[in-house]
């Protein structure tokens, strides 16, 4: 939060992230601020937060041991006074009333989502054989392709990533919703103009030389499919200046690197030094993962992250694109 | 220098109050502790090359047991092999097989291999009798242990990954029936194994999908092929080797496989809080994560690490080791500082 502005985030970001934070750790700090200035604070983030779209309130990023705690207790009790969404616009930054109600609909899917709650069931429980007529039967109530794509497809991968990160769902669990995602997409292509058909992001993805696992690789590659990027997958056993040549080619946002072997770590090196020597190092991001890389091998060898599994992967792309 | 016999005795016997050090030794993950292994192909397939590089491993740490030390080793693809498969070899890595079942409807009318006849099954039994007769000249003998690859682990090596888990869903009837062929050739192979040594006294299996999979499909795809196998060798202590994140339902149904000791992931499991879920009903075998000081840090800070383990371990059974297998970068002093910190 120290970082950007929550005006920024608005304007740029809040159509597709959820954002936790707002509370400077250091304003509950006793001598930072007095409490008529934290009271001031805390009555112009409610007006900056208004109305109120994908926002989690909290402290960003740690509760101090010396905070004061009766601050904390203040914005609990200002959350429980002046908390219902649609909160009250400030004077700040002044929105329409529209956008007030658009936000409110946004916080309270249930109602205006509902027709896409099949698609998104289907996709959550790997339902390939019902998936096609779903989203057939929306089509043909004139439902567009943009809005089944995002609010059915890629609303229900968005649900099963953190699930599998949390331990709700496992490995079979998600292949079967990339499968019936899949399927999905295959009967809503025809229904997405080209506009529609853009992507959140291209990725390059591929297991380095002399590994010969895929697994982890494929995941990936899935699941980010699954929340709309372009994958272009050069399969197992990739030699460094095949990757190098497909950057060229390719020109994708992100590098994704898989090595299950700690013999064949070292290869990743060898693919960053290659872009790097060809002067394409800066064109893109470059994650590593697979089960013996972290996140201080990553550092290493001069990567931009490390995705430990899938989920983490996933998210470590969707903060690429924002940050790049 | 420790022995089979004195691991046995540590498992069965009362608590001690030193760990039992162990080192799970298997190339080409110990090539920083011996000083490289250049040709992993020749490591492979020549025997006297086998028996000299694990000799001085041997030698190199006498304090702990090498876990396996004179064995025939040929990586993961010898009971899959059995199966059919296109095997890669690298002279830099491990060995690799492509799934043998294009699709799972070809267990229909598949034929169960036989051990000691399919796939590398006979050239790993003529490397153990050749490592034997080399041995016994020099007065020793190769490891008194049984070992294979899990039945899940086969049947996805057999199927590919991603099949196999898709399976669970789609042709639960066939994977099992799989699972099943799977079992009782895994059976009929570490009896052959068996037949060779006379009385071995340790089991190992490596099985990497248990984790992967939830609680319901643990019971009832691979739980009853796991306790079958265990079951099946009631004198030998059991070893279950899987370094993956394990919920605390999974582990309770670790607890049911009948295994002995498990070789746990270090890095995905705080020791104290598995001995809080496990108590003394299986031994863990680690402590010290592969991916920590061992690998990148000093051999000061792996001495703090293998302490701060050892205090965990207090009151308890504790094979020490990496948990799982040790990384190439992992320096021969680093292992040592481990062991003298366990030691002293």
């Amino acid at each position: 939060m120290t970082k950007v502005k929550i005006e920024e985030y608005y304007r740029r970001w809040s159509e597709r992230l959820t954002i936790c934070g707002g509370v400077p750790s250091n304003i509950l700090l006793p001598n930072s601020a007095t409490d008529e200035e934290f009271q001031a604070f805390l009555d112009n983030l409610f007006k900056e937060i208004a109305p109120g779209k994908r926002f989690i309130l909290g402290v960003a990023d740690t509760t101090p041991r010396d905070a004061d705690f009766s601050r904390l207790k203040r914005i609990g009790e200002k959350v429980q006074t002046r908390g219902r969404l649609p909160l009250e616009s400030g004077a700040a930054r002044p929105l329409p009333e529209s956008a007030i109600r658009q936000a409110a609909e946004r916080v309270a899917p249930q109602a205006a989502d509902a027709v896409f709650q099949t698609v998104r069931e289907d996709v959550l429980n790997g339902d390939e054989k019902a998936i096609p007529g779903h989203i057939l039967e929306l089509l043909k109530r004139g439902v567009d392709g943009k809005s089944i794509l995002q609010k059915g497809l890629i609303a229900a991968m968005e649900i099963i990533g953190p699930r599998f990160k949390t331990g709700e769902v496992f490995i079979p669990e998600v292949l079967l919703s990339c499968r019936a995602m899949n399927e999905g997409l295959k009967v809503l292509e025809p229904y997405l103009s080209e506009d529609q058909k853009k992507k959140a992001g291209k990725v390059v993805i591929g297991t380095v030389k002399g590994d010969l696992h895929d697994i982890g690789k494929n995941m990936v590659a899935m699941m980010l499919r699954g929340i709309g990027f372009e994958v272009v997958d050069l399969g197992i056993n990739v030699e460094t200046e095949e990757f190098v040549r497909q950057v060229k080619v390719q020109a994708p946002h992100i590098l994704g690197l898989s090595a299950l072997l700690t013999t064949t770590m070292p290869e990743m090196k060898k693919v960053i030094q290659g872009l790097e020597k060809a002067g394409l190092r800066k064109t893109l991001k470059i994650m590593v993962g697979g089960a013996p890389v972290n996140q201080r091998f990553a550092r290493e060898i001069g990567a931009d992250g490390c995705g430990h599994d899938a989920a983490a992967a996933v998210d470590l792309a969707k903060e690429f694109m924002i940050t790049r | 220098m420790p022995d089979y016999r004195d691991l046995v005795d540590f498992i069965r016997g009362p608590v001690r109050e030193k760990p039992f050090i162990a080192i799970w030794a298997l190339p080409p993950n110990t090539a920083g502790v011996v000083g490289g292994i250049p040709d992993m192909i020749r490591y492979y397939f020549d025997v006297e090359e086998r028996i000299r590089l694990e000799k001085e491993l041997k030698e190199l740490l006498p304090e702990a047991l090498i876990l396996p030390g004179f064995w025939p080793s040929l990586g993961v693809v010898v009971e899959a092999s059995a199966f059919g498969g296109q095997m890669i070899w690298s002279r830099k890595g491990a060995p690799h097989i492509f799934p043998a079942f294009r699709s799972i409807r070809k267990v229909d009318s598949f034929k169960m291999p036989k051990a000691g006849e399919a796939g590398m099954t006979p050239l790993f039994l003529t490397q153990l009798e050749v490592m034997r007769r080399i041995l016994k000249t020099q007065g020793m003998d190769v490891d008194p242990l049984i070992k294979s690859m899990g039945p899940a682990e086969v049947c996805g090596l057999l199927l590919g990954y991603e099949n196999f888990f898709l399976g669970l869903y789609d042709e639960g009837k066939r994977l099992k029936s799989l699972m099943e062929m799977v079992t009782q050739f895994i059976i009929q192979w570490l009896h052959l194994q068996e037949r060779e040594l006379g009385e071995p006294l340790l089991l190992q299996l490596a099985e990497h999908v248990p984790h992967q999979v939830s609680v319901e499909h643990l019971k009832e795809f691979i739980l009853p092929f796991l306790q079958a196998i265990y079951a099946e060798f009631p004198r030998q202590v059991k070893v279950y080797h899987n370094e993956g994140l394990h919920s605390d339902e999974h582990i309770k149904l670790v607890l049911r496989f009948g295994a002995d000791i498990w070789h746990f992931g270090s890095d995905a499991h705080d020791l104290s809080e598995l001995y809080a879920k496990i108590g003394d009903a299986i031994v863990p075998f680690g402590g010290v994560n592969p991916h920590g000081p061992i690998r990148h840090g000093t051999s000061d800070q792996v001495r703090e690490e293998t302490r701060r383990v050892l205090k965990a371990a207090r009151g308890r059974k504790l094979l020490l080791s990496t948990g799982t297998g040790t990384t190439p970068e992992t320096t021969l002093e680093n292992v040592r500082a481990m062991v003298e910190a366990a030691m002293s």
